[in-house]
């Protein structure tokens, strides 16, 4: 039986209001078990969830594909000799 | 807590000890720097008065903890207390709210695919957003929402470790985040209109 407040099982907008909580991994419990149901049987759902993670998956290569520039390494190493 | 008094010989060994956890992470204290700052220069003052205070409070850092989370809480604290701005003059976005829901690149991207049979989102849409568009996006969110995003986004830091890093509740992380994701999305859709990307 579910905690008092959730349903038996979700709509897309139920599970959809949970995407990012989801995706970040910071779900338990029967609300990660009634996203995860849904998705079982909602191709549609699936879908746009696998796109979302794709997209926070780009950005998270897109920005960490920044490099600090050399003269920074040089900067800091002479910083710490003055320390 | 007493703390241990350093002697003569810890400093170069703390220094050498304090190098060597420094040097794999300096690209993503820039990287992360660059996002708060935008701008090079600001990122580069930030990462320096980073590794200035980190090495100040090395003898503080528990070893074989997450020495990037321990630099990255410095550096937010910095950001937070000394390098934020006020907000320039048209930067006051329009942020979505939690409720708008025509925001997403999903909808938006079918919405563009008409009758195409052949259409996917991920190759017709997501391979084409390149890195200055969503770093463009990025930097366009007011100051409170960019740095929830940076960490979250681009460093992978827990809703619980972003709470403690900025000092706010988790309820606080998890409602920039959605609100600052949202705003993402739209502004990567606009830009992709504005740079006239085909789909």
């Amino acid at each position: 039986m579910n905690a008092p407040n959730l349903p038996d099982a979700f709509t897309c907008q139920q599970a959809f209001a949970l995407l990012y909580e989801y995706l970040d991994k910071a779900l338990d419990g029967d609300e990660l078990r009634l996203v995860e149901e849904h998705l079982a049987i909602c191709e549609g759902c699936t879908h746009h969830f696998a796109f979302e993670e794709k997209l926070l998956d780009q950005v998270r290569e897109k920005c960490r594909s920044t490099r600090a520039p050399e003269g920074l390494r040089r900067k800091i190493t002479q910083l710490l000799d003055q320390l | 807590m007493e703390e241990r008094a350093s002697g003569p010989g810890d400093e170069a060994v703390d220094r050498q000890e304090f190098e060597r956890l420094l040097s794999p992470i300096l690209d993503n204290l820039y990287g992360a720097a660059l996002r708060m700052t935008r701008n090079g220069t600001d990122a580069e003052d930030l990462v320096q008065d980073t590794v200035v205070k980190a090495f100040r409070f090395y003898h503080r850092f528990e070893r074989g903890t997450n020495f990037k989370a321990w630099t990255l809480r410095i550096m937010t604290n910095l950001f937070c207390n000394q390098y934020r701005k006020t907000e320039k003059q048209g930067e006051q976005v329009d942020l979505v709210e939690e409720g708008d829901e025509d925001v997403w690149i999903w909808a938006k991207a079918w919405g563009e695919a008409g009758n195409r049979i052949d259409f996917d989102p991920v190759v017709n849409v997501l391979s084409k957003i390149g890195h200055e568009t969503i770093c463009r996006a990025i930097d366009d969110l007011p100051d409170e929402f960019r740095v929830v995003v940076t960490l979250a986004d681009v460093e992978q830091f827990s809703y619980e470790e972003i709470a403690e890093m900025v000092e706010i509740p988790i309820g606080t992380v998890k409602s920039r985040l959605y609100r600052g994701r949202k705003q993402v999305q739209k502004c990567i859709w606009a830009y992709l209109q504005e740079d006239q990307v085909q789909l």
